[in-house]
Parts: structure tokens; C-alpha cells; sequence
């Protein structure tokens, strides 16, 4: 038995997907409309390698604490997911605009599967009938009427991509203003 | 783009960077922490349910189990016809005992139904709502098994899960070890199997049903 109630850690996991959710929104906004606040850029990388952090931790206690047996999709959505501590950790702590080359591919990848994963979960009877062991039909957790494991996992993918677009946004208006500083009237 | 050399260390960090980075990190922390909070104060305690014991019941298994669904590659249509079906013993929920597959001496549709399983899940409605309207064939009876039987997944208990459903049938339970389940071959849920009177097997099958193919193997049953 875990010392935290697994509905609280469902709860606060839903909770901290909800704020993702809201980040992703507003990166997304920013990206379209190109309104980037001076500070979003400079916070898009940290936000993005906490992001990847507290989705492998999440899985990680619904594997491991909680008894959830990680289905066949949702071991390849932590292929796509578990890398990113590092890769972000890194290009934060360096401050690496560019990451988004090594992260965005690895993170579409991460959501085309947990669209599909989603999918199921909506219309299991797409994904045939239910095998016995584990089935990646199977919602161990729905918060908010709509947050699955699944759909924690799309929504954290879409917001590493967000955020590393929005970084890579502020570090190239960056240097088109040191550019102009540079260039002779 | 970087402007930094291969190999060169990063610059010391300005002083209002550091003052940035610190109010990042404080801004944080405050929000996981209020997260926390929240988290442990909306969840409300859930009340105890029933122990597998509960539901798990004995169960007698006669004559040779049926090999595996699906192994002659034929998953979605009726397989094993005219083989010799297992027979068995289960209760229900009210402790009665029911005869099952070969010497029942009635016809019967077996549906094997697991309370976690999401097809499961779609299948019973369907399957309640077609009976509630057509009812089953003169002489045949549908039996649902409760299988796959596990606390720890959701929708337990499977009794009330199938008594909110409304499903005019007679429920009987599965050992925790699954034996009704292995006697009759199945591995995937939902799973469908259909004895003659005289016992021998017309067939199994399994998958989400629409009310064609359960009229179809309803009627099937009563031969």
C-alpha cells in the first residue's frame, strides 16, 4: 500500500496535466500569433524538461507504486517520453534553443501513439476484443471526466513541443535583434 | 542559434538571470505545492467494497476443456462445432447452483464477461437492451459468467456492475483461478460460447456483438 492514496496522486497528477494543458494553449497562441512576452521564451525550456520529469515520475508511480501494468503502448509512449529528462534537462541547464531538432520528432512520435491510445480508449472495440492479461483499452484512471494515463501522456507530448518551438521562437528573434544591432546604418 | 564556441564554457550568468532563474524556481515550487494541496483536499475517502472472496465462487469442471478460441485461426466466426462441450458447475450470486455446457439439458449462449474489460463494458448494454426487447428463444438460456475476476481493476464489483446494467440473465461467478474460463477455451473478452441441448458445442466465438449476431447465436442454441 502507497503512503499517498492513489486518488490523490491521480488527482494531482490530472491537476498538473490541466496546467500543461493551459501552457500548451498559450505556447501554441504565442507561436501563432508571434506576441511572445520577453520572459515565456527563457521559461519555455525549464517548463518543458519539468514537464518530462513529472510525466516519467507519473508513470513511474503507476507502474511501480500504484500496480498499473504498463501496457504495450504505453511502454512506447515512454520510449518517446523517458529521454526527454535528459535531452530537456540538458538544453535548459545550457540554455539550447536548437533542442527542439532532437526533441520535437521524438515527442510527434510520443503523440501520434497516445492519439491512437486514446482512440481506443474512447472505442476499445476498435482494438478487438479484450485480452485477457492487459489490454491497452483498459482506462486504470479518468479525471476530470477526460484525463486517462493516456491523454496525461498526449497533452505532455504536445506541451514539449509547444515549448520547444516557443524557445526556439524567442532564441531566433533574439539573434535577428543582435543582427540588427550589428548592422551598419 | 549559440554563438558560443565548441568546447567553451558558458558564460557566468548575470546576475539578473540568476534573479530570474530563482523567481522561476520559487514560482515552481509554490504551484506543485498548491497542486498538492488541492489534490488532497477534493478526493473524498472511497467506500470499502466487496474482497474477491466475495465474488470468486467454487466451480466443478467435467469432460475435457476446449482448446484455446481462435487457435484454427477463426476468431470471429463460430468455431468447434460438434465437438463434445465441457460441463460444469457454478453459483450465483444468491449461492444457487447452475448447470453449465453439457449437461445442463437445455440450450445455452455462455457469455463470459470481464468487469475491467472495456468491450466488455460496451457489450453489456447491447446485450441487456436487446434481451429487455426480444427476450431469448423458447428453451435456451443465456448465462453470463463473471470471469477475470480482480479487485485491483476497475468496475469492481462485477454483481452491481451487471445489476445497474439491468441484464435479464442468469449470472453465475468464475473461480479466482479462472477454471470455467479455461474449460471452455476462452482467452479475450468479451467471449461467446453456444451448447446444444444435447451438449455438444455449436459454437464459440468472441468480440463486441451487435443485435443481429446475438439473435443469431440465441437462436442458434435453440437448434
Amino acid at each position: 500500500m502507497s503512503a499517498v492514496p492513489v486518488a490523490v496522486a491521480d488527482r494531482f497528477l490530472g491537476l498538473l496535466a490541466v496546467i500543461a494543458l493551459a501552457a500548451t494553449v498559450a505556447a501554441v497562441v504565442m507561436l501563432v500569433t508571434r506576441r511572445v512576452p520577453a520572459w515565456a521564451p527563457r521559461a519555455a525550456l525549464p517548463a518543458a524538461a519539468a514537464i518530462a520529469v513529472v510525466t516519467t515520475l507519473g508513470s513511474l508511480y503507476y507502474s511501480e507504486v500504484a500496480g498499473y501494468p504498463p501496457c504495450l503502448l504505453c511502454w512506447y509512449q515512454r520510449i518517446a517520453i523517458y529521454p526527454q529528462v535528459v535531452i530537456l534537462g540538458v538544453a535548459a541547464w545550457r540554455r539550447d534553443a536548437q533542442v527542439w531538432r532532437t526533441s520535437v520528432p521524438l515527442a510527434a512520435i510520443g503523440v501520434a501513439i497516445s492519439a491512437w491510445h486514446v482512440v481506443i480508449e474512447r472505442n476499445p472495440a476498435l482494438a478487438g476484443p479484450c485480452d485477457p492479461d492487459n489490454p491497452c483499452t483498459l482506462v486504470w484512471v479518468e479525471e476530470f471526466g477526460f484525463l486517462t494515463i493516456p491523454t496525461m501522456a498526449l497533452v505532455a507530448g504536445l506541451a514539449v513541443i509547444a515549448l520547444t518551438l516557443l524557445a526556439r521562437l524567442g532564441a531566433d528573434d533574439r539573434a535577428a535583434a543582435d543582427d540588427t544591432e550589428r548592422t551598419p546604418a | 542559434m549559440s554563438t558560443a564556441k565548441p568546447g567553451a564554457k558558458p558564460a557566468a550568468k548575470p546576475a539578473g538571470n540568476r534573479g530570474r532563474t530563482v523567481i522561476l524556481a520559487v514560482v515552481g515550487l509554490a504551484v506543485v505545492a498548491a497542486v498538492g494541496a488541492i489534490a488532497v483536499l477534493s478526493v473524498e475517502e472511497q467506500a470499502s467494497v466487496k474482497d474477491l472472496e466475495d465474488i470468486a465462487g467454487p466451480v466443478e469442471v467435467t469432460g475435457d476443456p476446449l482448446p484455446p478460441l481462435g487457435s484454427d485461426g477463426s476468431a470471429d466466426a463460430l468455431e468447434g462445432q460438434g465437438v463434445p462441450a465441457p460441463g460444469a458447475t457454478a453459483l450465483t450470486m444468491a449461492g444457487e447452483e447452475v448447470a453449465l455446457g453439457a449437461g445442463a439439458g437445455t440450450g445455452q449462449v455462455l457469455v463470459f464477461l470481464a468487469h475491467w474489460c472495456p468491450v466488455c463494458q460496451q457489450e453489456v448494454p447491447v446485450l441487456a437492451d436487446y434481451v429487455a426487447a426480444n427476450g431469448v428463444p423458447a428453451g435456451v438460456e443465456l448465462v453470463a459468467v463473471m470471469t477475470g475476476l480482480d479487485p485491483g481493476r476497475p468496475n469492481w464489483p462485477p454483481d452491481e456492475w451487471l445489476e445497474r446494467e439491468g441484464l435479464d440473465a442468469t449470472v453465475v461467478r468464475d473461480n479466482a483461478e479462472g477454471d470455467l474460463l479455461r474449460a471452455f477455451g476462452v482467452n479475450a473478452y468479451p467471449a461467446w460460447a453456444v451448447v446444444a441441448a444435447d451438449g455438444t458445442l455449436v459454437g464459440r466465438r468472441t468480440g463486441l456483438l451487435d443485435d443481429a449476431s446475438i439473435a443469431a447465436l440465441l437462436a442458434s442454441a435453440a437448434g
